[in-house]
């Protein structure tokens, strides 16, 4: 109880207050925006985060930067028939139609409700399970860690993109930018060309929420600049009409609201596989609950609040599933937490086990800044229900310099005091933006060198480890039970993976 | 002869040196490790430049370019949002935030909202010219008002709020607020029905951009935004 009191203490106060508004209602309006991602609202928001003199405050700010966006990509799905971010994909069949029968109001009203109880619901599931997959994690010696680490990456890589390789071969760049620098162990520079390199500020290798601005923020800009030739949105849909739904038509739901609740927190809690999947699955269950329910419930499809309710519950779900092994574990749902966890690192503060045992109290505070995070995303939502659609009138052609503009100052302002520094900083985003647009371009998925080069400290630091503890060579991989059931789950994701492939390459052939 | 796909090519030479001054380069073993069985810091920047090589090798040889191009008009944005950022990381620290940012978010915007319209050199050029002189003298005027505030509250003529950085960077952000929303309804307004709508629309964002962005990072976070020409 103490723990918690003090955590408590940590975020009571009218600035955490003040940033998590300001996050959650950045956060609608970056998700709303098509093109704008709850990632890239993250990567954008880290230096300001990093400013804030309290870490629960700032940590509050980024989580509700993530709940807004999530919440509100329902907006243009709704109104415009556009998924603001993937996480909303199953919500524009339903929220379009109901938009076209003049019941935008209630589908809107009804994403909102369903999002907060998506997000509540999932972060009791959080704050039960991840203290305890954290006391699992105890038995976990440096081998194991090792193994964790390698697992997590080939999970990213197999889900993130339609080709393992190439979500492999962006795991093992995230690792080659995390080695480059300075040696963990024996402090050596270990850029290529060190002798020139070595004392310039490239010696350090790269910032990393520098490379993260770049990865999602620059990049974006410029994927975007094939879309700017596009006829940009002038008419959305104003009159909005009822906003709240009939209190026992919700009430109705409760099978889909629950169903979809468990589907979205498990789902976000497996490592990689993201909101994008569970919304599907949470509305083909919604669909089969209505066909069970003798027409008491209208079929997800034909533009009814459960084919709304359904998708909405799950992503935000999602939120707190996947922040489960996000914390616990230091292995994140989807892209959007492997920023999270990011951001963590650079306020200091390191996810896993020794979180829980030695800073309870920030854990706490997390939980808390997600639960006003999900209430103030639902009551600012609410309120500005008829005011976000006009966000979506905002040309991207305006939008873009800003967040190419954004994307530079965030990656400047980490570096204080210091002009060169913040230049170089400026610099690698630009970098990173363009191998990151590259990257898109070509197929690559971004998300597994994010986690690459989040791991890839930890990784190489519990490798040597374990080989110096094995007095050089494998012993402690060969002879650790964990180590080989992490190596086999590895080695079955690779190999269905590929499996999958192959299989749907024949059916397209076919 | 077959086509190349770009970005493997690339990556597979990359990885490729990567690789080779991995080899090169001296070994990063503990030195005061006594026990011994430190693998070293070669081994795994060399397994993975070997995987990335052997990874990308393959998919140079397997995959064939989808001859998918780019339109002119998004080659001519792509190239000038490019170049523009490269001048932006060079220009940052000679010229400073101000006006570097100032021609970076003018110039993308003035490009960006004229796509598939007539663009006018000798208009983007004056507005361009009239944005920078609008946003400095605005800045100059802002940092007049807050540097006096802050004295005022020190001396005591103010509340004492006034006298810390947070209060002179309130201040600063109501005054780039008032001046934004006067500028939209009159001067922008006057300009569009003038025929000047792009360049002014693009002169207004910008200016409140910066100037935002100046009391965000540097007035209320203590930033360092070079300042370069402008040193007040």
């Amino acid at each position: 109880m103490g723990d918690f009191a003090q955590g408590f203490q940590m975020v009571a106060n009218i600035s955490t207050l003040l940033w998590c508004a300001f996050g959650t209602v950045l956060g609608i309006i970056l998700g709303a925006l098509p093109g704008l991602t709850a990632t890239m609202g993250i990567a954008l928001v880290i230096p300001i985060s990093y400013s804030i003199s309290n870490t629960a405050t700032g940590i509050g700010l980024l989580i509700s930067v993530y709940c807004g966006a999530v919440c509100g990509a329902s907006i243009p799905a709704i109104l415009l028939g556009i998924p603001g971010n993937p996480n909303a994909i199953a919500t524009v069949t339903d929220g379009q139609l109901m938009t076209k029968k003049g019941l935008a109001g209630q589908a809107l009203g009804g994403a909102v409700i369903a999002s907060m109880i998506g997000g509540l619901g999932s972060e009791i599931l959080l704050v039960f399970f991840s203290p305890l997959i954290a006391k699992a994690t105890l038995a976990f010696g440096p081998a194991e860690k090792t193994t964790l680490a390698l697992v997590g990456l080939v999970i990213i890589a197999s889900v993130s993109g339609k080709d393992i390789l190439k979500g492999l071969l962006m795991g093992a760049l995230g690792f080659v930018f995390a080695f480059l620098g300075t040696d963990p162990i024996s402090g050596a520079c270990r850029m290529p060309f060190a002798n020139a390199l070595k004392k310039t500020v490239l010696a350090g290798g790269f910032d990393m929420t520098s490379t993260l601005i770049g990865l999602y923020g620059v990049s974006q800009v410029f994927a975007e600049l094939a879309n700017l030739s596009k006829p940009q949105n002038t008419d959305v849909a104003t009159n909005i009409g009822k906003v709240f739904p009939p209190f026992k038509k919700v009430l109705s739901m409760w099978q889909i609201i629950l169903a979809s609740l468990g589907i979205g927190t498990i789902i976000g809690a497996i490592p990689g596989t993201g909101a994008s999947i569970a919304v599907f699955m949470a509305h083909d269950s919604a669909s089969k609950i209505c066909d069970a329910s003798n027409g008491k419930l209208d079929k997800p499809g034909t533009g009814c609040l459960e084919g709304v309710f359904a998708p909405e519950v799950a992503n935000n779900a999602v939120t707190g599933g996947a922040l489960i092994p996000a914390l616990s574990l230091g292995i994140p749902g989807d892209s959007a937490t492997a920023v999270l966890i990011g951001a963590l690192m650079i306020n200091g503060v390191t996810p896993g086990f020794q979180l829980f045992s030695t800073n309870m109290p920030l854990v706490y505070s997390i939980f808390i800044t997600l639960f006003i995070a999900n209430v103030f995303m639902g009551v600012f939502q609410l309120a500005g229900i008829r005011l976000y659609p006009k966000v979506l009138l905002i040309s991207q052609r305006i939008l873009m310099p800003i967040v190419l503009i954004l994307s530079f100052i965030g990656s400047y302002a980490l570096a204080g005091a210091s002009i060169p520094k913040g230049v170089f900083n400026v610099g690698t985003a630009l970098f990173m933006g363009l191998v990151g647009y590259s990257m898109k371009k070509n197929g690559y998925p971004l998300a597994p060198v994010v986690l690459g080069f989040i791991l890839g400290g930890m990784f190489e630091e519990n490798f040597r480890k374990a080989v110096k503890l094995g007095a050089g060579t494998m012993e402690r991989f060969v002879t650790s039970p964990i180590c080989w059931v992490f190596t086999l789950l590895a080695v079955v994701i690779v190999v269905s993976s590929v499996l999958k492939n192959r299989k749907e390459a024949k059916a397209n052939n076919a | 002869m077959k086509k190349i796909k770009l970005f493997p090519l690339v990556m597979t030479v990359l990885s490729a040196l990567y690789t080779i001054s991995t080899v090169l380069s001296e070994d990063f073993k503990y030195q005061v490790d006594t026990v011994g069985g430190d693998p070293g810091g070669k081994i795994l920047p060399l397994i993975m430049g070997g995987f990335l090589f052997l990874g990308f090798l393959f998919i140079t040889i397997k995959e064939r370019p989808e001859g998918k191009k780019m339109d002119k008009e998004t080659i001519v944005l792509f190239l000038v949002t490019l170049f523009l950022s490269i001048a932006y990381v060079a220009l940052i620290r000679q010229i400073g935030f101000v006006l570097v940012t100032s021609v970076l978010v003018y110039s993308l915007l003035y490009l960006y909202t004229t796509i598939g319209e007539k663009r006018s050199i000798a208009q983007a050029s004056i507005g361009g010219v009239a944005t920078l002189a609008g946003t400095v003298g605005f800045y100059t005027l802002m940092r007049l008002i807050s540097k006096s505030v802050i004295r005022m509250g020190r001396s005591g003529a103010l509340p004492s709020f006034f006298g810390k950085s947070t209060g002179g960077a309130c201040i600063a952000l109501l005054f780039v607020v008032i001046v934004t929303v006067v500028l939209t309804f009159t001067l922008v307004k006057i300009l569009s029905k003038k025929g000047f709508n792009r360049p002014a629309v693009a002169g207004i964002i910008t200016f409140a951009t910066v100037l935002f962005l100046y009391v965000v990072f540097k007035q209320f976070f203590q930033v360092n935004l070079a300042p370069g020409l402008i040193k007040y």
